[in-house]
């Protein structure tokens, strides 16, 4: 043991005398981290800009009378979307069209007789279609819903003037009810503000498994501190073959040290350097962009030693198998960079067709970024991140065993 | 021979697939020996260090140091040899103390003394004052002597040496060649392997010669030499020779063989250096005038001539070994 902890700690100052090493384990990680994390900001949580995005919304509107125009004016004018209309009398079947061939991601459409049934006080309804792979529909919904909501508080509350005013001092002549009304719709449309009531939702279990985890930090900063401990753990491997090359590596099979534990202290100094890495990413990550980790340190932890655990053993497969450092290197670059892709480090997999999203299961990133997403997005606990650390547990003996049967110090 | 066998090569076989690398080798070197295995690049020397090593099991045979199988007794075996490899197997980015420390806690050197210790191998290869330098701001030579040092650090029963002079300036060998001499002094069994004969010739009490896996004769110089019946060979020119000297001569016991061509004259002879002087006077009182005397001796490649048919500088680099022999007698 004692000498495991020797070849891990010669290592790790080896690494350390490195001039570049903090550049490719802190610099650009975080670097990163603010790119993509301003890039997707503004799509829910976990911080970003303060410039609201604007998400685009087709409609068509084949309303007769005033009260679609007005509904759409109070929509734009809330500041989140952009109005993409199209006219003409089958507006209704080309909004369709468009969201089922996937050129839109959504599309509202007001019915011919809106206007007549508000009049007339009755219920409508109005057609929203979306696409189920897009995010922007769950973002353009709640805004229609938000101004719905204060358009039926604007009517509601003229009624309830001009019911008032009929309770006290009997039926108001008609240029009177009017004024009322619209006096006391005014002033809910002056004063309108987000109600001073919440529910706080206490978060119990699993929500489906389609829901969009947040964007902004709350994904960049989980997803490249995966990325980069990913991407540095398998340049890593770079060692290994160096070590064969200049051979250390044999030199140190012929002294009283057995291969297992050779073994052990490869896996040993990459898995320390990889959790360092990890943990000062996330701490950046809570303390300088506001990113909560959710309610579940426990699972974190076992989260980030698993994946750890499975890079570790990838990059020592990786420098088992390579001939060269030149070819340790582009395998690493072109393993790690697929694995980020496929895994949903760069884009959330839930946005992405189901194809994709089982393919991105083939590889640790996927199950890691899952678990990210379930204990930052969704605050799930333990039994949460359970499953995917009981994958990416698997997927470190899978390679620590094939990292195993091909070490080799020649 | 000098004491207790120390390694015990039996039946030594290494294959890489149809390859076969080592071909029943055996051999036993005895504590306090120099021994070296001589042969050309591929002739097994190397494999045969890794298999002692622990570095690569055998495929068949068994191999021994300090009565410890290299096979079962793997880490108890690897604790009582140095190993040298032909490269520099050190970190360029490290210390010389430090590559020294990290080796010495490999082999389990203790703390208290590892400094001591460290600070006693950097004088014995006279680098003390670079003890702090790092290793790749080190010339060559510089080098291979520490690389030396990490094969002795834990103060092994054998020091395995791998063509440690390899691709290195003629003053710089000779400093390893005589480190490698003075270490044998201090009671330090050397195993040495080198391609290069004046080497084999100048440091080992006796000669293992490989080529093609199998290892061909062993024995001292003077052994190996007697053994293929090679003689010593005096070539004389001089004036006033005649059929009487030549009678006078072949009738000598030690004297194989007596040609005669005008002024020139070679003898054959199992007697090396004795018979010169009584040549020399035979003639004088024959009246012959002298003008010159050339003395060939056999040496190790006249054996591998011998055995293998083919020379082994031949299967070397030729400048590298006319170097060497400046470096060895210069």
């Amino acid at each position: 043991m004692k000498k495991i902890l020797v070849i891990i700690a010669h290592n790790l100052r080896l690494i350390a005398a490195d001039r570049s090493t903090l550049f490719w384990l802190l610099a650009m990680p975080i670097a990163f981290t603010f790119v993509l994390g301003l890039a997707f900001s503004g799509g829910g949580g976990g911080g970003g800009s303060t410039d609201p995005v604007r998400y685009g919304l087709t409609v068509a509107n084949l309303d007769r009378g005033p009260q679609g125009e007005a509904l759409l004016a109070a929509i734009e004018a809330a500041g989140k979307i952009d109005l993409l209309p199209i006219d003409g009398a089958d507006a209704g079947d080309t909004a369709l069209e468009l969201v089922q061939k996937g050129d839109r991601s959504a599309a509202l459409v007001i019915p011919p007789d809106y206007s007549e049934r508000l009049a007339r006080r009755e219920r409508v309804t109005l057609t929203f279609h979306r696409n189920p792979e897009r995010m922007n529909p769950y973002v353009t919904r709640q805004a229609i819903d938000e101004v719905l909501t204060r358009l039926r508080a604007e009517g509601t509350a003229g009624i309830g003037a001009r019911t008032a005013y009929a309770e006290l001092r009997g039926e108001p002549p008609p240029e009177l009810a009017e004024r009322l009304s619209s006096r006391a719709s005014a002033y809910v449309a002056e004063n309108w503000d987000p109600p001073s009531v919440t529910v706080a939702a206490e978060r119990l279990g699993r929500t489906a498994g389609s829901d969009v985890p947040s964007m902004g930090f709350n994904h960049s900063s989980p997803a490249m501190a995966l990325m980069y401990v990913l991407l540095n753990g398998l340049m890593m491997s770079i060692a290994l073959v160096d070590e064969r090359r200049e051979r250390t590596l044999a030199r140190l099979f012929t002294t009283p040290v057995a291969r297992s534990s050779i073994i052990v202290a490869n896996l040993g100094w990459r898995f320390v350097i990889g959790m360092l890495q990890m943990w000062i990413l996330i701490a950046f990550g809570g303390l300088a962009l506001g990113v909560d980790w959710g309610d579940s340190p426990v699972g974190l932890v076992l989260v980030t030693v698993t994946y750890v655990a499975a890079v570790a053993g990838l990059s020592v497969l990786l420098g088992s198998i390579s001939r060269s450092s030149r070819q340790a290197q582009s395998a690493a670059l072109v393993l790690s960079l697929t694995m980020c892709a496929l895994g949903g480090l760069w884009w959330p997999l839930e946005i992405t067709p189901k194809l994709y999203q089982a393919a991105g299961h083939a590889v640790p990133t996927g199950w890691a970024m899952d678990a990210m997403h379930n204990l930052v997005s969704r605050g799930y606990s333990l039994a949460g991140v359970a499953p995917q650390a009981l994958v990416l547990a698997l997927f470190a003996i899978g390679f620590t065993v094939a990292a195993t049967l091909t070490f080799r110090h020649e | 021979m000098r004491g207790e066998p120390i390694i015990e090569v039996d039946g030594l076989v290494k294959r890489y697939g149809q390859l076969v690398a080592v071909d029943a080798v055996s051999f036993v070197v005895n504590e306090g020996e120099i021994f070296g295995l001589l042969g050309p690049n591929g002739a097994g020397k190397t494999t045969t260090i890794s298999v002692l090593s622990c570095l690569t099991p055998p495929t068949a045979g068994t191999a021994k140091i300090a009565g410890l199988d290299v096979t079962r007794n793997s880490l108890a075996a690897r604790s009582k040899i140095g190993v040298v490899p032909q490269e520099i197997a050190l970190y360029p980015t490290l210390t010389a103390r430090d590559n020294l420390v990290f080796w010495g806690r490999m082999y389990g050197v203790p703390e208290r003394t590892l400094a001591e210790r460290i600070d006693e191998l950097l004088s014995v290869v006279q680098l003390a004052e670079r003890a702090g330098g790092r290793i790749d701001t080190f010339s060559g030579g510089m080098k291979r002597r520490i690389n030396i040092a990490a094969g002795l650090i834990h103060r092994p029963d054998v020091l395995f040496l791998d063509e440690p002079t390899v691709g290195i300036d003629p003053q710089t060998r000779r400093s390893i060649l005589d480190l490698v001499k003075d270490l044998n002094a201090s009671g330090l069994t050397v195993l040495y392997t080198t391609h290069y004969l004046e080497e084999a010739e100048f440091l080992c009490d006796r000669v293992g010669i490989m080529d093609e896996g199998k290892m061909l004769a062993i024995g001292t110089r003077a052994e190996l030499t007697t053994s293929i019946g090679a003689t010593t060979s005096i070539d004389v020119r001089a004036d006033g020779l005649d059929d009487s000297i030549v009678d006078w001569l072949s009738s000598l016991e030690q004297v194989t063989d007596v040609a005669r061509d005008g002024d020139d004259l070679t003898i054959n002879t199992t007697a090396e250096a004795n018979l010169l002087p009584v040549i020399v006077e035979r003639l004088a009182a024959g009246g012959a005038k002298v003008h010159s005397v050339d003395v060939k001796v056999p040496n190790l490649e006249s054996v591998f001539l011998h055995l293998t048919g083919k020379s082994l500088r031949d299967e070397g680099d030729q400048d590298a070994a006319a170097t060497k022999t400046n470096a060895l007698h210069g």
